[in-house]
């Protein structure tokens, strides 16, 4: 792959940790990584192996010893709205009600109200949450939520969506019904997405490619040649079972 | 009966129970101070004697004559002495707590939002904290004089070091992912002061002041017992002079009536603006409100996924 078409590349990035005992501990060890507009690309892995520090390098939000982000070739040092954020713990603001807090990002970036609680209204549309706009986020489920937080980041319009195991605490059906509003929303807009999960289910249904992160390095990165939109039939043919038993092999079973 | 009716009762039930039991136990004890003045006075004789003797601190005026001046001490006089000794206190103490809120809540926010500010004043707030506020009284009367003013610096002085604690506290315990999410959809420093800081610490800063809420009626009282010439403080100093007991029942019961309203309407108030906060959907105000706040739409319960 050509470096210079990537919307994103991660080159030789190395994070340390120190424990409360002052032990050293390596998060990453060399994760190089490009990635090109309009991937869905599902960062898969074990708790503890480095997948969410690799996003939260990505998105500025921590600082790598070593190694460099770029973001349409410009070097990423702090937060930026060019990378939108969907964050593993709920990030709603309990104080505003719905529709201001899909409105946020506009609003920090001062876009008059008008415009953008039209943005914020139209975003709550395409996640089915119109009949709650004027809702405190305590009168909603975990389900719902998450769609506010995907209509939140996807009204901000980031070139680059990043995604930290947003959907870990919801029950499944919930969580098969927001993966599905999340991929109508990518397939919309076309947006890059890197989506951390440690659920193989769940990047073999959402990626056009998939990395599996290993103690800290990539060990496995791959397109997944699945049908898009996917159905549960299409991951369940011999090459979807091959590809899942590879990637959990990686992960390290077995 | 519903809740709120039994409830009522089993309050009054209490409230009976203490009347009739305060009376039982001023038959038992008999016992008289120094100046014959009943140790455990009954209810006819805090009605009849300490109560009508509030009139002693009526100085005349409205038509009511003073008892200073060789009139018959009236209730009149007494409700006038102890309404004029009131609102004195209370300009002290709600001048000295706003001031108190504002200044500890500021201070607060500084330290937590500046290294340099927090290696200035923490550790001298630390150490104020650490001193008795009783003990600061004859401090606060030297420096400002046992007056008014004095009384407020002082009451202002108490609050001001819990809420200081409070706002550190609340500021501290700002989830994470909230400023996080902040600064990915690009606001500056300004803006998540405003729009995530000030919203997020309001509940824990109203909790720490709710909870230390007797704090400014037991501090404008300490600020009055000491040389203070009005008030309703003045009125037990002189009291206790003359172990006049029923006297320091009836200012006591003044203040468990003021300090219960005060706290109730802060409560109320305060309430409506943390409306949106998941433990305030039981209390019957916030239901009325989140009603209001999703009419024309269908309850978040019936919405399907």
């Amino acid at each position: 792959m050509n470096p210079r078409q990537a919307i994103l590349s991660v080159s030789d990035i190395g994070v340390r940790f120190v424990r409360a005992d002052g032990s050293p501990v390596v998060a990453l060890n060399g994760v190089s990584l490009n990635v090109l507009p309009g991937e869905f690309v599902c960062i898969l892995g074990r708790s503890g192996h480095g997948k969410t520090t690799l996003l939260n390098v990505i998105a500025g939000l921590l600082g790598a010893q070593r190694g460099e982000v770029r973001v349409m070739n410009l070097p990423v040092t702090r937060p930026g709205t060019d990378r939108g954020v969907i964050f593993q713990q709920d990030a709603v603001f309990p104080w505003m009600r719905v529709v201001d807090n899909v409105a946020f990002g506009l609003r920090v970036r001062n876009v008059p109200k008008e415009e953008r609680l039209r943005i914020a209204r139209e975003h709550l549309a395409l996640v089915s949450l119109s009949s709650v706009a004027r809702a405190w986020p305590r009168e909603l489920s975990g389900g719902m939520r998450a769609r506010v937080a995907i209509a939140a980041v996807f009204a901000n319009d980031p070139p680059i969506l990043l995604a930290d195991e947003p959907f870990g605490a919801l029950d499944y059906v919930t969580r098969r019904q927001v993966q599905a509003v999340l991929r109508d929303l990518w397939h919309r807009t076309g947006k890059t997405v890197l989506f951390v999960t440690h659920d193989v289910d769940e990047a073999m249904m959402l990626g056009t490619r998939v990395i599996v992160v290993n103690n800290g390095r990539i060990a496995e990165d791959r397109p997944i040649e699945l049908p898009m939109p996917r159905s549960d039939d299409d991951v369940a043919t011999p090459a979807g079972l091959a590809l899942k038993h590879l990637l959990l092999h990686h992960m390290g079973l077995e | 009966m519903n809740f709120g009716a039994s409830r009522l009762l089993s309050g009054l039930t209490v409230l009976l129970a203490l009347v009739l039991g305060w009376e039982l136990l001023s038959h038992i004890v008999t016992a008289k101070g120094s100046y014959d003045e009943p140790l455990i006075p009954g209810w006819d004789y805090l009605i009849g004697n300490s109560l009508l003797r509030m009139s002693d601190y009526w100085g005349g005026g409205f038509g009511v004559p003073a008892p200073s001046e060789g009139g018959p001490p009236t209730y009149a006089a007494a409700l006038l002495a102890l309404g004029q000794a009131s609102l004195v206190t209370f300009e002290r103490v709600g001048l000295g707590t706003v001031f108190g809120v504002l200044g500890g809540i500021g201070l607060g926010l500084l330290v937590a939002s500046s290294d340099a500010a927090r290696r200035l004043i923490a550790p001298t707030v630390h150490i104020i904290r650490m001193t008795p506020f009783l003990a600061m009284i004859p401090l606060f009367n030297l420096w400002f004089g046992a007056n008014t003013f004095g009384i407020i610096l002082f009451v202002a002085y108490g609050i001001a070091v819990i809420m200081f604690i409070g706002t550190i506290n609340a500021v501290r315990n700002v989830p994470k992912v909230y400023l996080e999410r902040a600064a990915t959809v690009g606001a500056n420093r300004a803006t998540i002061f405003r729009h995530v800081v000030l919203p997020a610490i309001f509940p824990e800063i109203r909790a720490s002041f709710l909870l230390s809420f007797g704090l400014s009626w037991s501090l404008v009282v300490g600020g009055e017992l000491l040389g203070a010439q009005s008030g309703l403080g003045v009125i037990v100093t002189y009291a206790l002079q003359f172990a006049y007991t029923g006297r320091v029942m009836i200012i006591a019961f003044l203040f468990v009536i003021y300090a219960g309203l005060s706290f109730a309407l802060f409560d109320a108030v305060s309430r409506r603006i943390i409306i949106w906060h998941p433990q305030v959907e039981k209390k019957p105000v916030a239901a009325q409100a989140r009603r209001r706040s999703v009419r024309g739409t269908r309850p978040a319960g019936g919405i399907s996924q």
